[in-house]
Order: structure tokens, then sequence, then C-alpha cells
């Protein structure tokens, strides 16, 4: 990672958190009035989203740190809640969304941790099972160099028993987690793929024997473990390749301490596809069989997703009979194609996470 | 620039305010003019049958208009008139004359005048009208006031396109002059290594393809290509397409057809198989006319519609019959089944 140059909101540049990333991180700053001004800054290079990745903005969140995943009604949501403390990331993924969800994206973190932690506070105020990921808009990891706010979130949800933080990454930041007191509501979560779709589409992210490293040592330390796939690509051999990340991380990691694994096909909404051609115009991974679903996104024609979902599920039941498999956004006809039934049949998929998060991270709703 | 003026039309070089204040009429050798000095040339025209006979009978009526140069002349007017001159063995000519420091903006909007305001020009002479102005004007102001009084576009989505046209490669250009290929189309391929691009105009040209059938075709073989990492050359040269491009014993409407569905299974070979697969089973279930079965778009969704023709309630009842044999037909069972 390469962090160019700081950019800080005027109106937080005082804030003890600006002042502590600016001490650490040792490149020159410069104080804007807003946003705009950094866009400006990064929109007239000649590869804006690079750029993007290589300033680090320092502002205030004025919205709503909590979002609803954004599900569509077509094809079945876990219905997670979005912990929004900032966006985009230094990794550099080929089919990353985030590289066309801002114009131009740029590195931003919220440095109003107070308003945060109160927000939290009030959502953890409920006592239904509540599953929260920092991951949707960033690595939730990558902060780990500059910010304490893992720490913060994870002795935040050790202190209450209804509710999971889910720290989603391709890093293997993990050092600051060791040694502190989760409780098991803090599930490490490493995004997989088969070493050459890391090798070729994941730039600048951890290597999978890296991840499965990572992933090992959190177990150790006590914290339950997720897993995803996504996204799953299609290549000649990828099935086999599949098979041997699934019977890597078997060899890493034990089943009864995974607290579910998401499976989900390379999707993309159609402008993604005019960055990858633009910026990364080796990759091949555009010119597979996709069509448009009714949601607007590029996705694997059905029957090759089923394909590989039945052979992928297949591989993950040899080695884990029982542990939690979910689809990532696909309909019925999916799931039952692939894994034998429907959410509904279960209760729906978001009784499906909450059951398994309570049976791993030892919740107690009320 | 030429083709009026030769025919005995009046020229246009008066109609740039005051070219001719600074001209002078003189003779000149035509070895002394420079013929491959093409700055100052519009016209996309090499002919030069068409003025011959007249030249020849009734002199150049409207002299050549040049400019002085390091070793002699270049043309501003007249490429075509001097090269019929020369064709007819001429020793020499009169011609008017500028002076090498006349102004080079004057002197394009007259090469341009000369063209433009006697016909429309095609899209490689505006491309060439246009640089020539924007290469001489002082300014972007007086550039747009003169674009616009010789009838070229000046809309900011339009002039820089445009301007790529006449840097394009020859053989794309050449496409855009037989008509085969649009403007958008050249740039697109201007993007492309240029033998791809002219392997490109030459398959269009042989398959004599609309334009919107281009964009297809170009897209199916590029993401074929790229996929298969082979060069857009070597994917028309192969045996499957050269089958089809050289059986001259089918209509060239079945040769586009067949080239499509090609290229089109073969950049989606499971759609396709899943497609026929699909109208496989609609014919074995024998609709007819009043029926028409729709799967769901792409094979996504999970909801067939049925849809009924009929005109009466016999009609009605009839289609009622027909559906009842579809139900219990096994193709409609394979095609649920997916
Ligand atoms: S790690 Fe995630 S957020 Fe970062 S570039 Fe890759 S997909 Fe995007």
């Amino acid at each position: 990672m390469r962090i160019s140059k700081l950019f800080i909101n005027q109106q937080i540049a005082d804030h003890p958190l600006a002042r502590s990333i600016r001490a650490r991180l040792d490149v020159p700053s410069e104080y804007v009035q807003n946003a705009r001004q950094v866009h400006a800054a990064v929109a007239s290079a000649p590869d804006p989203v690079q750029s993007g990745k290589e300033i680090l903005y320092l502002t205030r969140n004025r919205g709503a740190f909590f979002k609803r995943c954004p599900g569509t009604r077509h094809y079945t949501c876990c219905d997670y809640q979005i912990l929004h403390f900032g966006t985009f990331c230094y990794m550099d993924c080929t089919y990353c969304i985030l590289q066309t969800y801002f114009h131009p994206p740029i590195l931003e973190y919220f440095v109003n941790h107070e308003d945060l932690m109160a927000e939290l506070d009030t959502v953890l105020a409920g006592k239904t099972v509540l599953r929260i990921g920092t991951g949707e808009f960033t690595d939730s990891l990558i902060w780990e160099l500059w910010t304490d706010l893992s720490k913060l979130l994870i002795e935040r949800f050790a202190a209450q028993q209804h509710a999971v933080l889910e720290l989603k990454t391709k890093t293997t930041a993990i050092e600051k987690l060791q040694n502190l007191n989760h409780n098991r509501k803090t599930i490490t979560a490493w995004s997989l793929n088969t070493s050459r779709i890391i090798r070729t589409e994941e730039r600048a992210t951890a290597r999978l024997s890296a991840r499965l490293k990572a992933a090992a040592r959190c177990e150790k330390w006590g914290y339950p473990l997720a897993f995803h796939f996504d996204p799953l690509i299609i290549y000649d051999g990828c099935e086999q390749a599949y098979a041997r990340v699934i019977e890597s991380l078997f060899s890493h990691v034990s089943a009864e301490n995974i607290a579910w694994i998401s499976l989900g096909a390379l999707r993309f909404v159609p402008s993604v596809k005019t960055v990858i051609q633009k910026r990364f115009p080796d990759s091949k991974i555009v010119y597979a069989e996709f069509i448009k679903g009714p949601d607007g996104k590029m996705r694997y024609f059905k029957p090759l997703r089923i394909n590989l979902y039945r052979k992928i599920i297949a591989c993950i039941r040899n080695h884990a009979p029982d542990v939690v498999v979910y689809l990532c956004m696909e309909d019925d006809e999916v799931w039952q194609k692939a894994l034998g039934f429907k959410p509904d049949d279960i209760g729906g998929l978001p009784h499906m996470l909450d059951m398994s998060a309570a049976r791993v991270c030892h919740l107690k709703p009320i | 620039m030429d083709s009026k003026s030769s025919d005995g039309q009046p020229g246009s070089e008066n109609s740039s305010p005051d070219s001719d204040s600074v001209a002078h009429a003189d003779t000149v050798a035509l070895t002394e003019i420079n013929a491959k000095d093409a700055t100052f040339r519009i016209t996309t025209r090499r002919q030069v049958e068409d003025l011959l006979d007249t030249i020849q009978s009734l002199g150049l009526l409207h002299p050549p208009v040049l400019i002085e140069d390091s070793s002699g002349y270049s043309i501003v007017c007249g490429f075509r008139r001097i090269a019929a001159c020369r064709q007819l063995g001429w020793k020499s000519i009169t011609a008017r004359i500028h002076k090498a420091g006349a102004d080079r903006f004057e002197i394009a909007r007259l090469a341009i005048a000369d063209n433009a305001l006697q016909r429309p020009l095609n899209l490689v002479e505006t491309s060439r009208a246009l640089n020539l102005l924007a290469d001489t004007s002082p300014d972007q102001q007086q550039f747009k006031e003169a674009a616009l009084s010789l009838g070229l576009p000046i809309s900011p989505s339009v002039v820089p396109k445009a301007r790529e046209i006449c840097r394009l490669a020859l053989p794309i250009q050449d496409g855009i002059l037989s008509g085969t290929i649009n403007m958008s189309m050249a740039l697109e391929l201007g993007k492309l290594d240029a033998a791809v691009a002219t392997a490109l105009v030459g398959f269009f040209i042989q398959l004599k393809v609309g334009l919107n059938k281009q964009r297809e075709l170009l897209l199916l073989l590029t993401e074929i290509a790229k996929r298969e990492d082979v060069s857009i050359q070597q994917l028309i040269a192969e045996k499957p397409l050269q089958n089809i491009l050289q059986n001259t014993a089918i209509d060239r409407a079945v040769q586009r057809q067949n080239i499509r569905s090609y290229l089109r299974q073969r950049r989606y070979p499971a759609i396709s198989k899943a497609e026929a697969d699909y109208q496989k089973r609609v014919r074995q279930l024998n609709l007819g006319k009043q029926i028409q079965l729709v799967p769901p778009k792409n094979f996504e969704g999970t909801t067939y519609a049925l849809t009924l023709h009929f005109e009466n309630r016999q009609d009605l009842s009839n289609l009622n019959k027909r559906i009842e044999k579809i139900l219990g037909h096994p193709a409609l069972g394979e095609i649920l089944k997916r």
C-alpha cells in the first residue's frame, strides 16, 4: 500500500483521531473544505481510480453509520447490517464494484468515532440477533495500520450477547486482534479464491495460503470464522481449483468454528465491465457467458452458476457436512438446485444465519 | 477541391475576403510544383479522367492556387487540375500565387472554401478541413467562426471525433468513403491495431453488412479474440469462418446469418445451446400459429408466458384442447425442468 497524500477536512483538523492518523502516516497533508476538492485532485490523474487508492481523505460522517445490506427483491439477501466507517480500498481487485460507486472513488475515513459508537449503542440496545459487518464499502482490516477501530468495535461487541460483528478481509492484518477480549462476538472472515484468481484478479491482496494461515491464527485466538467464496469465477479448470482451496481451508481450520460459508458467483453492474477493460486489459473475466439479470447486473448464465455451486457445495460437504453454506444474491431455483432447499424451507436466510451465529458465537438473544 | 472549377464553374477563391489581394497570377513550370505536399489537400478524389477532356479543349478556366515554399510551390487549390495537366503532358500552367509569408489561416480557408462551398464534403474531407483550420487558426474563437462560415461542424462533441477520421489507417478511411462504415464504427476500429482494422473493414465489405450488425460482429470477434488469446485476423482466417465466407453458392443474407450464428455460438456456447434446445422442444410441442410460449428472459427467471390468439369461443375452445395436449407432452416437462 502506498498512501502518498493525506487530505483532511478543515472541520476535523483538530480531531484527535485525525491528528493521530496524520502522525502515523507521515506523508504530505492538505486541508480541504470539502470532498469535492479531493475528488477534483484525483479526477485529473491518468487513472483516477488508482489515484483514489493512493490518497486518504479524513472527514466526518454526517449521515448514518448503519445501513441495510442493499439486496434486491429478485434475489435472496442475507439481511445483514452494514457499519459504514470508511470507503474504498488500497487493494486492487479487477471486479471491485467500488471502482464505479463514487465519482471518482477515494479512500475516505470517518474520524468521528464518538458518533459511530453512540449509534452503535442505539443499534445494540435492541435485543434481537443482529449480524453487522464492515466489509461492504471497504475491506474491514485495511485500516488497522492507522487506526484502532477494530479494537474499539470488538470490545464493544464483546460486552453484549445478541449481536455479532463480522470483519471481512483479503488481508492478513490481524496482529492487533490478538489478546483482545472478543467474547466470540466478532467473526473474522476471509474472502477466498483460487490462487490463479488471486494472482490475476486480486492485486495487492494477501495470497491464499497467507489468508488461511491468518484465519488459523484467529481461530487459535478463539475467534469464530467465516469464509466467502465471492466472487466465484468460472474458467477452465476452476472446479478443481476451488476444490483445492476447500481442501486447504479445512486443513487450516476446523468446521465447528465456522459460522458460515457464502458462495456468490461473479456479478457486476455493466459499468464495471468498461472499467475492467480499461484498467485491466489483460483480465478475461468479463468475456465469460453473462446475461443481464432482472436487477440489471451481469451474471453468469444460470445453469453455469448452478453447476459450479453444486460442485463446490459437494466439496464443502465432504469436509464439513454440517457447516452453514449459503448463496449470496440467488433466487429460489438456484437454492433448490444447488443446495437442495429454498431459504423459506428453513425459515429464511436471515433466520438460518442468525441461528448459526447464535450457535457458533454463543449468542443469548432475549 | 477542384471538381467544379475544372468543369468551368466559377472557382471559389474569391469567397475568402482578402485572399486575392495578396495573390498574383504567373506562369509556373509544373516541375516547380511539389505535388506531394498535401498540407492543403481537402479532396479525397484522386482520378482525373473526368477533367482531361475539358482541360484539353478549353484550357484551365480557373487557375489553381499555389503558395511559395522553399523549393518552389505547394498546391492550395487545384490538386486534380494540376495532376490532369501533368497527365496531358503540359510543361507549365498559369496559377495564382501567394507569397511564402501569406497568412496560413487565410490560405487554409481558401483551400477549404474551394471544396466546401461547391459540394458537400465527405467525412474524410470534413476531417481534413477541420484539422487544417484548427492547425492554422490563431485561436478557438476564430476557428469556430471560420468553421461555421465554411459549413463545417462546430459542436464540441463532434469536432474531436471528426478530426480523428483523417488520422485513421487508410483502409478505414476507404471504408468510410465507400459507405461501408460510419464515423462511430471508424473510430471504434481506429482503436485497434491497423492490421486488425484493415482485416475487419475487408470482412465488412465482403459481407456487405449493415452498420448495426457491424457493431455486433465486432463485439463478438473482439471478445472471442480476447478470451481465446487469438488475434481477430486469425479468427477471420480460421476455417469455419472462411468456409462460410467462401461459399458463393449461398445468398449473402444467409452468409451473414451463418457468420453471426457461428460467432454467437462460439462466444456464448452454453446460452446458444440452451436456446437451441428450447427451440427444438418448442417445435416438438407443435404449438401452431395461435399459441406462443415465451421463456423467461435469458432463462434467468422462472416464469414462462403463454400467449393465445383467437377470434371467437370456438377458437378458444380449440386452443384449450391443444393446451391440454401440450400439458401432457414430455417436451413441456423438459422445458420446465431446465
Ligand atoms: S479487497 Fe474488496 S474493497 Fe478492496 S479492491 Fe478488492 S474487492 Fe474492492
